[in-house]
């Protein structure tokens, strides 16, 4: 259980007033970040983690964790509006918001993501306040071959996600093995780098997700006017937004298990919110379809 | 109508790019082996590049059945069809565009290819009006690129900054 006197000494600690003015700035950050595809949530506390020497160290953790915490909605805006995830964790936003966009409802669509954003990373903190203790001690005991099920069952879920073809889904998901193997091996082994030392630390995951999504994104708005063809549809209405956080408040149940299925995912290293943001949807699929 | 009439035609452009891709499974497959110096080095790739290929022709074993159980209900007309030439020529000219602006950036720099990058986009777009042309294509990249090179301290070839 949680060890009550730190945890006390916490809260004190939050109700300090001064330490929370670093917290709009850094969820704007954030949300920036994440809204430009090519910008990451890393790149932003890699660019502002100097800021942060001239805070005590409680702003300079609030300032962090708000950057982290808006970069967290800021990925969702280009994968709804664009179909080009921000980060690796909207990929899945991108499915459904983006035919929303398309048939107008970017509004909804962004209300729906900022509730579930909201909501879900405020359960993911709660739930892992209670469980970080024994789940550290479990996370510890993962070992190599656990890992390599979880790899293979996000290859799985990649698989069920295609409804068009089972084979189609499983050669993606086998595409992207192959491809985080280029660069060099543990042993030392230089794998598909065609002599480019460019390649030697291998393709990072957001440079990847950009050139898939947005240059075939890209190709397909190659000639078209708008993404909505619709002018009326085409506003940004807040009544929409506001009507979409309205239809998510209406899911309490979806979103504790998106909250509850994203933190136990997302707890294990090296696979965190990229696998859970596709487990939450694929599971949502299977009970549609069902 | 396009997608229905493209449908119908033989799936030429899927089969070709999965056999692409199964054949650089296989040639990224043993390109690993060959060099491998234990089973460690290839134990993960090479069974998966074998499911990669396997799952691809089975992919298009299925495109190919079900074009051929389509064709025989088909109109000729259909078939001859080439309502969607239109739409792919700018798909494919703008494949082209961004080919040729990853292979010249190390030559013509960062700055400069993105420049002229955004131009011909938007010339392909249909945008005709040469100041809205120079102008957006330098609001948008000049940013960029300052802050990629200033802001982030990314290493990138230009030419003007």
């Amino acid at each position: 259980m949680i060890n009550v006197d730190a945890f006390q000494a916490a809260i004190n600690l939050l109700s300090t007033p001064d330490a929370w003015w670093v917290v709009p700035p850094g969820l704007i950050i954030g949300l920036f970040f994440g809204s430009i595809p090519g910008l990451s949530i890393s790149i932003a506390m890699a660019v502002f983690l100097p800021a942060t020497l001239y805070m005590d160290f409680l702003p300079a953790i609030l300032f962090l964790t708000a950057i982290f915490t808006g970069g967290g909605f800021g990925g969702a805006i280009p994968a709804i509006m664009l179909n080009i995830p921000g980060t690796s964790s909207s990929v899945a936003t991108a499915f459904d918001g983006y035919p929303m966009a398309c048939r107008g409802e970017h509004a909804q669509a962004l209300g729906i993501g900022l509730v579930g954003s909201v909501l879900g990373t405020l359960a993911g903190y709660v739930l892992l306040l209670f469980a970080v203790q024994f789940i550290s001690h479990w996370v510890l005991r993962l070992g190599p071959t656990e890992m390599l099920v979880v790899a293979l069952w996000g290859v799985t879920l990649i698989a069920i996600l295609n409804d068009a073809s089972i084979s189609k889904g499983i050669s993606a998901g086998i595409f992207g093995i192959l491809i985080s193997t280029i660069g060099y091996s543990d042993a030392g082994q230089m794998r598909g780098t065609f002599g480019s030392m460019y390649l030697l630390d291998g393709i990072p995951v957001i440079p990847g997700l950009i050139g898939f999504f947005a240059a075939s994104e890209l190709f397909n708005l190659v000639g078209k006017q708008y993404i909505v063809n619709d002018s009326s549809l085409r506003e940004v209405k807040f009544a929409n937004i506001l009507s979409g956080m309205r239809y998510a408040f209406g899911k309490p149940f979806q979103l504790l298990r998106g909250s509850v299925m994203g933190t136990v995912i997302g707890a294990i290293p090296g696979v965190g919110a990229s696998i859970a943001n596709l487990a939450r949807i694929s599971h949502e699929g299977i009970k549609e379809s069902g | 109508m396009v997608s229905e009439n493209r449908r119908e035609q033989f799936p030429l452009g899927n089969i070709l790019f999965a056999l692409s891709l199964a054949a650089a499974f296989g040639y990224y497959a043993h390109d690993v082996f060959v060099d491998a110096r234990g089973v460690t080095d290839w134990l993960l790739i090479a069974p998966a590049a074998g499911i990669g290929i396997t799952a691809l022709l089975v992919n298009v074993g299925a495109k190919v059945i079900d074009w051929y159980h389509r064709r025989h209900c088909l109109d000729q007309d259909a078939l001859d069809s080439t309502v969607g030439d239109a739409s792919v020529l700018p798909a494919m000219l703008f494949m082209g565009l961004l080919a040729l602006y990853a292979a010249l950036i190390p030559v013509i720099g960062f700055d400069l290819g993105s420049f002229l990058f955004i131009c011909l986009a938007l010339y392909l777009q249909g945008e005709r009006r040469w100041w809205v042309i120079l102008g957006f294509s330098f609001v948008v990249s000049a940013p960029v690129v300052i802050v990629f090179i200033e802001l982030l301290n990314i290493r990138l070839p230009t030419l003007l900054i």
